[in-house]
Formats: structure tokens, sequence, C-alpha cells
């Protein structure tokens, strides 16, 4: 079953992650949206779930990986949550979720 | 990690749980999180010399401990002084945080795994961003998106440099690594390729040069408790902690500094948060943006001496470290009590403080003079350490401009303390008074740690830096 | 090797459908396409534990989540012209970083991957459960802390107004 997890395979899986990474920093430095920022933000999470999934198969390591996923992903959703209550707050003060457009703080 | 280390982080989590029933009281909850914070200092410092036998590399275990010390000195004082001055309907809420956040910091230190200080790095955070925006205000949820935005970004960074460490040594322990370390010696390159991405992810979330943006933002924005909570530990923890881990195991692989690419890298990346840090607070017209500007400076000390790596700037880094919590936390509580007085920390718009609030002014003075690096204060102490080791290791260029930013410390403290605390008192501060006993012993207390731990410099050294150089020689 | 190479191309046209989507709800919709991929990545993987998680914990919760901040926010649509033009150049961009990526990062990763050790240090024959609780427990901990931290940051932001 772990045919899936050849070497070749393995370089190419951290080449989409890295690929995945590469589009959600370019989505976090260009997009004026807060929640399109998160989504990208979500995207290079996905990308790391890829290659730690991929790490667990290249090191014959499967039942770890899986459980360090398990922990992730759950990490993961509180840590969305919050983002988006921060963002909602965001919006419910100022009126709109353009972070270019927030009250101004000097950077 | 350790059993006694699971106590300093179960014991304020179930305080925590416990605070979070009693949200209107207003006693209730921070009796309970002084105390518990309280009993947890002295825990730490009761069994700081059993936990030196468990090593999972050399001089990890030392470093624990002192910092379980530093966080809970920083949390309790940071309790006391918010029971006082958290004004807030909500602070069964504002001190539950408050616990959590120092479980998850030390969890962070107690980690012997890499997995394991990313998933208490996020319990960090998540407490940071709530801390910073407690209060319903747009700056400070703008400076919690901020810190959200950048701080996610390290821990993605951060996962994928884990996965990189399973692909090659097989797990992510420190104790797989230093076992696999052993086995290829010699063959350091893609070691130096996983713990540099490492240190990236670690550089941007202790706010260094580049990284920087959201640092002010978030200090400026939160409450001064919150301030000298995030500038004092909570960043040193999240970021320069785990840089010193990182540099310690670079420094293992390579063999000291002689080729070591990456702890050069990081080197110049202090070098440059120091003299950036130090020329951008000049210009600031508010104090507690000065002070996040002089935090920026400051850290860039401990890095560059972390990534130096020799045992001597490693006992630098840490004892600036510790000096570092309490000088600028005393500051903050200053800034708070000033705030709390005046209405206001805009330093153009009052002077002669010191004659209305003596006690204050002499705390904070002590403080900068400390930070300034000037003796006796325990500041000049690390700060000789730090310049010492960089110019035995022959980075002289280096050691010199550390010393000139030293000087410019000293140069925009003196302008604020001239523009804030000295001269006639103006006009609009007539009937500004000191604040009372709860917002001064917490000053008292650091301003008496800086002293005494200048003073009594080898009390300190023997018991407490020795034994660190000791293992990394 | 069709499938994998299926699973993770779809992943990559799905984050930049995700990115590129017009909507913030069609966004989150593809973000859960993209979560169910690398549900099936998981299965195929012989991870099917951590691919029960992904299906309903990111395929699921979060995407209900996104969805009603966007429907709470609402306003989300009208950047979306702005934003499309500077996504028109997202692919391009990817393709650029694509090849200078094959080119560069290849050869310096190569001896990392070349020296990946299977099975080293593998507690090979305990299951996913018996790791999680006996190995794992500092992290099962910080799990703990984590859940508490949330439910307070979601009680304190979400609770109450203005009270200073």
């Amino acid at each position: 079953m772990n045919s899936l997890f050849t070497p070749e395979n393995l370089q190419f899986n951290y080449f989409v992650a890295l690929m995945m990474f590469f589009i959600g920093v370019y989505t976090m430095a260009a997009s004026r949206n807060l929640i399109r920022l998160l989504i990208g933000l979500e995207i290079t999470s996905k990308g790391c779930m890829l290659a730690l999934i991929s790490a667990g198969g290249a090191a014959g390591n499967m039942p770890t990986a899986q459980a360090l996923l398990i922990i992730m992903i759950s990490v993961e959703a509180v840590v969305v949550a919050v983002g988006l209550i921060l963002i909602i707050r965001a919006f419910r003060q100022q009126g709109n979720i353009d972070p270019t457009k927030l009250s101004g703080l000097k950077g | 990690m350790l059993m006694s280390a699971a106590f300093f982080i179960v014991i304020p989590l179930a305080a925590a749980a416990v605070c979070a029933f009693f949200n209107k009281k207003q006693t209730a909850p921070a009796v309970l999180a002084n105390i518990v914070l309280a009993c947890g200092l002295l825990l730490s410092l009761t069994t700081f010399s059993d936990n030196l036998g468990q090593d999972w590399f050399y001089g990890q275990a030392v470093l624990s401990s002192f910092m379980t010390i530093i966080i809970y000195l920083v949390s309790s004082a940071v309790a006391f002084f918010a029971a006082f001055a958290a004004s807030t309907k909500r602070r069964g809420s504002y001190f539950a945080m408050l616990l959590v956040i120092t479980a998850g910091m030390a969890g962070v230190v107690n980690a012997a795994d890499f997995f394991t200080l990313y998933v208490y790095l996020e319990v960090v955070s998540v407490c940071s961003y709530a801390l910073i925006s407690f209060y319903n205000r747009p700056r400070s949820t703008e400076g919690a998106i901020r810190y959200f935005y950048l701080s996610s970004i390290a821990s993605a960074i951060l996962l994928f440099s884990i996965s990189l460490l399973m692909v090659y040594a097989g797990g992510t322990s420190y104790e797989v690594l230093t076992a696999k370390i052993l086995a290829t010696q010699g063959s350091p390159a893609p070691l130096n390729i996983i713990l540099g991405i490492m240190a990236l992810a670690f550089m941007i979330k202790a706010g260094l040069f580049p990284f920087h943006s959201w640092t002010p933002d978030a200090y400026e924005s939160a409450t001064s408790p919150v301030s000298a909570l995030l500038a004092g530990i909570v960043t040193k923890v999240v970021g320069t902690y785990a840089l010193m881990v990182v540099c310690m195991l670079l420094s293992i692989i390579n063999f000291g500094i002689a080729n070591n690419p990456v702890g050069r890298a990081v080197m110049w990346f202090g070098l440059a948060s120091i003299i950036f840090g130090a020329l951008n607070a000049q210009e600031q017209k508010d104090f507690k943006r000065m002070l996040a500007y002089s935090s920026i400076s400051q850290m860039g000390y401990i890095t560059i001496a972390a990534a130096l790596a020799t045992p001597l700037a490693m006992a630098g880094a840490l004892f600036h470290m510790f000096n570092h919590a309490t000088f600028k936390a005393l500051l903050f509580f200053a800034a708070g009590s000033v705030k709390r007085a005046t209405g206001s920390t805009e330093i153009d718009s009052m002077s002669g403080l010191q004659a209305k609030m003596p006690y204050t002014a002499g705390a904070a003075t002590v403080a900068m003079l400390s930070t300034a690096g000037v003796p006796p204060f325990s500041g000049f102490w690390s700060k000789l350490f730090i310049i010492a080791a960089l110019w035995q290791a022959g980075f002289y260029g280096m050691a010199a401009a550390a010393l000139f930013a030293s000087v410019l410390t000293l140069a925009y403290f003196l302008k604020l303390q001239r523009g804030m605390f000295f001269g006639k008192p103006s006009d609009n501060i007539k009937d500004v008074r000191e604040r009372g006993a709860g917002f001064l012993i917490p000053c008292f207390v650091f301003a008496f740690i800086i002293i005494a731990a200048g003073l009594y410099f080898p009390f300190i050294y023997d018991n407490f830096l020795s034994p660190f150089i000791r293992v990394l020689q | 090797m069709s499938l994998h190479l299926f699973l993770v191309t779809g992943m990559v046209i799905c984050s930049l459908a995700a990115v590129m989507a017009k909507r913030t709800i069609h966004a989150a919709i593809f973000l859960a396409l993209l979560s169910i991929l690398l549900a099936g990545v998981m299965f195929a993987a012989n991870a099917p534990w951590a691919g029960v998680f992904e299906l309903s914990v990111c395929a699921g919760l979060i995407t209900v989540l996104f969805a009603s901040a966007a429907s709470m926010v609402g306003r989300g649509e009208s950047y979306a012209k702005r934003e499309a033009k500077i996504f028109r150049w997202l692919p391009l961009a990817l393709l650029v970083f694509g090849i200078m990526v094959w080119w560069t990062a290849g050869p310096i990763f190569a001896p990392l991957f070349n020296a990946a050790a299977p099975n080293a240090g593998a507690p090979a024959l305990m299951s996913v459960g018996d790791i999680i609780w006996k190995l794992r427990m500092p992290d099962l901990l910080g799990q703990l802390c984590i859940f508490v931290a949330g439910v307070l940051t979601v009680r304190t932001i979400l609770g109450e107004g203005k009270d200073e």
C-alpha cells in the first residue's frame, strides 16, 4: 500500500507542498480581504500536512505521522476559529475587512 | 517532558478552568491566579537543581529550568499588577487567560520534542491574540490581527521544517535528533538546512528586524500588564528561547563557529535588529512605542549571542533574557502607572513627573540604566558577557556595533527622562498623585532584583550561570 | 502512480481555484474540496484515522466556520474586482516559481531526501491510539490547553461589548 510513497513521489510531494506554500503566501501578500488571507493561510497549512504525511511514509513511521496529523488538525481548527472571530470583530468595529484600511497604526 | 514539568502546566490549567467560572467576580479570580503563580515560582526555584540530570542535549535542562523560573517570576508580577490595574467586568476570563498563557509558556520551555513545541507555541499565540484584543478597541483588534497572520506564517514554516526533520531523522524529538547527529557526524548539510528553516520561523515569531512590524502595534495597543507580559516574556519564549535551542543544536552539529553558516546568518539578523531598534526608538513620541523598539534592540543582543553559541555567549544570552524580562516588565509597569495617573503616554505632552510620582520615576530610572548597560546594574553584566564573547570569537566589528548601540540606548532613555520625568511639572499634571501600593510593589520588587543581581553578580554566576557554562564546555 | 498524480495535482488546482474565486463562499467550498483530496491522499497512504479527522474537521467544521463568517461579513464582494486583477497573475507567478524550485531546490534537498532513514527508531508495532496515549501525552495536554484557550477567547471576544 505504501507504494504511493516511493522516493520520486516524495520529492514530487514536497514540490507540491512548496507550490501550495507559494500560493498561500502570495494570497497573504496580495489580497485585501482578511477572510481570503485566512484561506491562504489554510492552504499553506494544508501544504504542511501533505509534507508531513509524505514524511511519515518516507520514514516508514506512518502511525506517528498520523498521531501528529490528528493533533495538528485539531490545533488548526482552534486557530482558524480564533482568527475568524478576530476578523468578525474588526468588521463590527470598522465596517470593513480590508487590511490596508483598518484604523491605521503606523508601521 | 518530565513529570515535574507537567505540574507547571497542569496546575495553572486547572486554576484557569476554576477562574473561568467566576467571570463576574472581582477579587476571587485575582486572588486565585496570584496564589497559583506565586506557588509556581516557589516550586520552580526549589526544583531548579533537581531537574539538571535530564539533559536531551548539552545545556538544555539548565536552559529549561532557568526559563521556567523567569516565566513564573514575570507572570506572577504581572498577575499582581493586573489585580490592581485591570479594570474590567470580565476578570475571570482575564486571569484565566493569564494562567493558560503561563501554562503554555511552561510547556514550550519544557518540551522535549519539536512538535510539542509547536503545539504549545500555538497555545501561547491564541492566548496572546485574546489578551491583546481583550478590550473592545479598533487599534488592539488590528494589532492582534497583524500578530495573528505573521505568527501563523511562522507556525506553517516551522511545521514544514518539522516534516523535513521527520524525513531525515525519522522522528521529531530532541532525543532522535541528537542520536542522528551522533550517527552522521561530518555531514552537517541536511541538518543545517532543516534547522535554518526552523530558525527563520523563530526569528519571525521573535519579531527581529525584517519581521518586526507587528511588535510596536501589539505592545502599544495592548494594556500595560499585557504589554509587560508580551515584551517581558512571551516573545522571548516563543521566539528567542526556541532560537537558542536551535542555535545550540547548530553549534553541536558544526563543532563551534568555524563552519556554522546558519549561525552566521542569524547573527547578522541580530545585529540588524540591534541597530534598527535603537535608531528607531530615538524617533518615537510615545513611551510604550519607544519601549517596543527598545525591545527589538535588546532581542537582537540575545539573538546575536545565541547564534554565536560559545559557552560565554550562551551564558550572556541567558542572563540577558532574565535581565530583559525584569527591566522591560518594570518599564511597562511604569508606563501603566503613568497612563493611569495622567491618561496618556505621549512623551511631549507632559514633563516633571518626577516631582509628582517619585517612586515610579525612581524605579523606571533604575530599569533604564540597566537596559543601557550602566554598572552596577544587572544589565551591565549580561552586555559585558555578550560583547566579550563577540570579541573573543573574533567578531570585532559586531562587538563595536553592539557597544555603540548600547550608547544609543542610553541616549534615547536620557531623552525620555528629560522629556517626561525631569524638569518642572507641566500644568496638565497638577493634580497627579503617586499610584497605590499595588502599582508600586511589582516595580520595587523588580528594581530590587535588578540592583541585587548587579551587586551580587558572583552569587548568580555561581548558582545559575556556571552550571550552564560547565555543561556547554 | 496515476492516483497519486491525480490527487496532488488536484490539490494544486483546488488551491488556485480557492484563492481566485470571486466570492468568499466559493473559496470556502474549494477549500473543502482541497481537504477532501488531502483526505484521499491520507487514505491512500494508509493513514485512515488522519483521513477521517481531515474529512470531519477540515472539510466539515472549518468550511462551516468560513461560510458563516463570510455571511456575517457579507461585504467581501466589493473588493473582488480589484483583487481579480492581482490574482490574474498568480498562475504565471506559480509557474515561474515552480520552474525555479524544480531547478534550484531539487539539488539542495536531494542529500536530505537521499539520506532518509526508513524505520529509524520507529515503534512500528504500535497503533495510532497507543502512540497518542503513550508517547504523545505532552501534546495531548497541549491540546487540552489550546481548547481551554479557544473557549476563553471566544467567550471574551464575542461575549461582551465595551466595558472600560
